[in-house]
């Protein structure tokens, strides 16, 4: 990333330079908002309409970010919002039961030509997608990020201590139900 | 570490690929001018013309339907006023008019 956030946001706000700096913000955050994305949607069509969902929303948002936040915590709860509501639109739309979303995702998942996980790594992401949604993004963003809690908390709004137990849970029971299958 | 069991047995690589050169792809996308700038001003632009040609259509038709009422109301008038002149007139001075206007 080649810029700072003051810079930046000088920039973003500024109507000749905005242009040029949203795009520099797209460069920058594209790809860790694409698998913070790809994560909970799991294919690769539903992360790239929700990343430019995200983009399109932050950059008719700019005039009410004020910098409160850093650009990034932003995105991401931009990002994580746009996420949220997809999934249960999807749920809605899609299938009437809870357990019947669950394996309409894994049969996605399974015919999914851009997914590249081993025969354990698929049970993996089969026992995530047991957890509930709030749990599943905690889960993601520490397991495979190893992002602090303390940025968790300005994304998603939830006290450290909360994420700590909430991803305490979710590993313990995913452990149990991988435990189950290989049973 | 309380993952430490799941990490070391399966990892936490993603299994996911993406297709060839998308992220260079999808900001490309960005960087051509306009893109991110059309969806709002192409929406009130195409919005100015709707709302454009729906009022010059109302004008018209609203215009329409007022000439043609006009209008009838105008042959009912010529029509009721003859019907009134001719119930004024009696069969003799019919005849009268006629004879005056032959000499």
């Amino acid at each position: 990333m080649n810029f700072t956030e003051e810079e930046i946001l000088t920039q973003l706000h500024n109507k000749d330079s905005c242009g040029n700096a949203f795009n520099k913000v797209v460069r920058a955050y594209q790809e860790q908002l694409y698998w913070h994305i790809r994560k909970m949607v799991l294919t690769h069509d539903d992360a790239n309409d929700l990343l430019q969902n995200t983009f399109l929303k932050a950059w008719k948002n700019l005039d009410s970010f004020r910098g409160d936040s850093k650009l990034r915590t932003w995105l991401y709860t931009i990002a994580t919002n746009e996420t949220l509501t997809f999934l249960t639109q999807q749920k809605k739309r899609d299938t009437e039961s809870l357990s019947a979303h669950e394996d309409y995702l894994i049969q996605q998942l399974e015919s999914d030509s851009f997914f590249d996980g081993n025969a354990a790594e698929l049970e993996l992401q089969k026992a995530i997608l047991q957890l509930p949604e709030k749990q599943r993004i905690v889960f993601n963003m520490k397991y495979f990020d190893n992002m602090k809690y303390e940025d968790m908390e300005l994304i998603l709004g939830t006290s450290v201590g909360a994420l700590k137990a909430s991803y305490h849970h979710a590993v313990k029971k995913i452990e149990a139900m991988i435990l189950k299958i290989q049973q | 570490m309380k993952d430490l069991n799941l990490k070391s047995k399966i990892g936490n690589r993603k299994p996911f690929l993406v297709p060839e050169n998308y992220f260079e792809e999808f900001a490309a996308q960005w960087d051509a001018e306009g893109i991110k700038k059309t969806p709002t001003i192409k929406l009130q632009r195409k919005k100015f013309w709707y709302v454009a040609a729906a009022v010059f259509f109302g004008f018209l038709v609203a215009g329409q339907v007022l000439y043609s009422s006009y209008k009838q109301s105008l042959e009912n008038l010529n029509e009721n006023y003859e019907l009134y002149l001719y119930s004024q007139l009696d069969r003799g001075t019919i005849y009268d008019y006629y004879e005056i206007s032959e000499d």
